[in-house]
């Protein structure tokens, strides 16, 4: 007899929470008005809205209710759907990674977010996701994997390297988009007269930290810092803790404080490694290491990092704990230094456009002269960077193979990326030449590769004849 | 190589669907313009038109075209009405299944599999349910 199971029962409310959110919070503040009130009148008024947060509850329930799964050596077996009821096999052997997510909102109700991937399916969406007991998660591993296998402990994060991947990594504008969000919603829930204070205040103190730029102008910088601020103290507290062990087959990766994120991989779920570093870290010589893998980075507050940072010289020692056959070899096939502006035509592009387009707008509005001045300073400092970055990406840039596995080395955005992949999981090449590059016999390499989405890899400028014979596609 | 066709009742399910749509227009043609005026002729020509096109001559050559077939290696969809085309989905390629049936469907005893793999997904419709068992305890049995 199988015994199916159901989820948590907060799944109810983690179901409906957003159409519900909409509904409550007006009905309990009408309702805190009420008490102190007449409450005929105001139950006379919102029977509605409370007819329909009943309906929405009640249906939340009856989803919950139709959701059971059962787990096995074959695999597992999800039932769901109320009115188009799917039953949904995944066989074991597919499964490629497991992760569980301990949200620390949901850790007073003792629930954990499970979800399982393969290679196929959608990439937005896990295969398998349900919230469960922390009981019936520990049930469902045992079904699934033999955990009787030692742990062995592979790395252990370092809160210095964790910090600096985080500066390396914190993008302002993902933080300037959870301030704001979280203000409006705080203004939906408690009035908007807290929402613009919170903006006012905001306002008064850029302007104390102005040191005599203008204040729009301070404004938007200071509007950047504390987005990257901001996004820099979420990376610190979803890398913080990171730990990478190896359990029997499986690559266990456990990281974060507040939400505790844990990923079973299978080491076939491995599609690439990337070695990441910035132009600060590069001259630090220090390292970042990144896995592009089934089931892992899949959402937002997902980890994809597996080291936050190594020193250069002890980096291959750790790939070849993690995973022997990814260790990054030197490029054989480099681009010229005749290509250089391949390389650094874009950026210059930035750091040439800027000033022309401030000195324009500076002789149609005059009287904007300072601000002006202030804000073309912004992108310019960016501009700079990307230049540096590209022109050593001209030297660094190349790919090489052995054992198998390619080694690509290239540049993107601000980011310098080593790409070790196996010759098996690249699922497409492409050259493209220009006219210049077909009288040089050079060509741009684009790779693609495919885990969670797909991503491609360019190298620039290489020669094509080599290229063909290293990728056997003569 | 072990081959069958869709459900016959498959055709109900579509035309049930294709009547449901065609209601639609119907009703906005008579709410906003006046019987047998210029406009009214227009619209109510049109839907019938489409309904007839769908309802007499593209679902049943569409059922007609449509039928599986599997050999223990690989599952194949023959399917298509104006273009033949067939597609085709190695077992060892399986990620997972999912087998689902709507109201409607359920009324009639056909199911709906779906066979995901590695990159593309194969939807089988119009499944009755002993050929629906069948495959899915089959590929149950192979990749576990």
């Amino acid at each position: 007899m199988i015994s199916k199971y159901r989820c948590h029962p907060i799944q109810i409310i983690v179901n409906i929470w957003r159409l519900l959110i909409l509904l409550l919070i007006p009905l309990i503040r009408g309702l805190f008005n009420a008490i102190t009130g007449d409450l005929v009148s105001w139950l006379s008024g919102a029977w509605l809205d409370i007819c329909i947060v009943a309906s929405i509850l009640g249906l939340g329930i009856i989803q919950w209710f139709c959701k059971v799964y059962y787990a096995d050596e074959k695999g597992i077996t999800l039932e769901q759907g109320i009115i188009k009821k799917q039953i949904s096999f995944i066989p074991r052997e597919n499964i490629l990674s497991i992760v569980t997510t301990k949200r620390f909102f949901l850790r007073p109700f003792n629930a954990v977010h499970v979800r399982a991937d393969t290679l196929g399916g959608s990439f937005q969406n896990a295969d398998f996701n349900v919230l469960l007991t922390k009981k019936r998660m520990e049930m469902l591993k045992k079904s699934l994997f033999n955990e009787n296998h030692e742990t062995k402990k592979l790395y252990q994060s370092n809160l210095i390297y964790v910090i600096a991947l985080s500066l390396i990594s914190s993008n302002s504008f993902a933080g300037i988009i959870i301030i704001t969000t979280f203000i409006s919603n705080l203004g939906e829930a408690l009035g908007k007269e807290l929402s613009k204070r919170i903006y006012d205040t905001f306002h008064l103190v850029s302007q104390k930290l102005a040191f005599g730029i203008p204040p729009a102008a301070a404004n938007i910088a200071f509007i950047l810092f504390i987005g990257w601020f901001v996004a820099f103290i979420k990376n610190v507290i979803k890398y913080r803790n990171l730990t990478v062990s190896q359990k029997g087959d499986y690559i266990n990766v456990k990281g974060g404080i507040f939400t505790i994120n844990n990923c079973f991989l299978d080491p076939k779920s491995f599609i690439c490694l990337d070695i990441r570093q910035t132009l600060l870290t590069k001259i630090m010589r220090v390292d970042s290491l990144f896995v592009h893998a089934i089931g892992m980075g899949k959402y937002e507050n997902d980890l994809s990092a597996l080291v936050p940072g190594v020193k250069h010289k002890h980096l291959n020692a750790v790939i070849k704990d993690l995973s022997p056959k990814f260790v990054p070899t030197n490029p054989t096939l480099k681009p010229n230094f005749g290509a250089v502006m391949r390389f650094i035509a874009d950026p210059l592009y930035f750091c040439a456009s800027i000033p022309l387009l401030t000195y324009i707008l500076i002789q149609n509005y005059p009287d904007w002269r300072d601000f002006l001045m202030s804000i073309a300073a912004l992108p310019m400092v960016p501009a700079l960077w990307f230049l540096a970055v590209r022109f050593i990406d001209l030297f660094t840039s190349g790919i090489s193979k052995k054992n198998g596995c390619y080694t690509i080395r290239y540049s993107k955005g601000f980011y310098f990326h080593t790409i070790v992949v196996p010759k098996d999981k690249i699922i497409a090449v492409k050259t493209r030449q220009s006219i210049f590059q077909k009288m040089d016999n050079r060509c741009d390499v684009f790779i693609y590769t495919c885990s969670e989405g797909i991503t491609t890899h360019k190298c620039r400028n290489l020669i094509k004849s080599d290229v063909l014979k290293i990728f056997e596609r003569n | 190589m072990f081959s069958f066709n869709a459900s016959k009742n498959i055709l109900w399910v579509w035309r049930i669907r294709l009547a449901l749509i065609c209601l639609i227009p119907s009703i906005l043609s008579s709410w906003f313009f006046k019987p047998y005026s210029v406009l009214w002729i227009i619209s109510t020509s049109l839907w019938l038109v489409t309904f007839t096109f769908f309802y007499a001559f593209y679902f049943p050559i569409k059922y007609k075209k449509l039928s599986y077939c599997h050999d223990g290696n690989i599952f194949i969809k023959n399917y298509g009405v104006i273009y033949t085309m067939t597609k085709s989905v190695p077992l060892k390629n399986i990620q997972f299944i999912v087998k689902s049936a709507t109201p409607l469907e359920k009324l009639f005893k056909i199911y709906t599999f779906r066979i995901v793999g590695a990159g593309s997904q194969l939807i089988a419709t119009g499944l009755g349910s002993d050929d629906l068992n069948f495959l899915y305890d089959y590929i149950r049995r192979e990749k576990s």
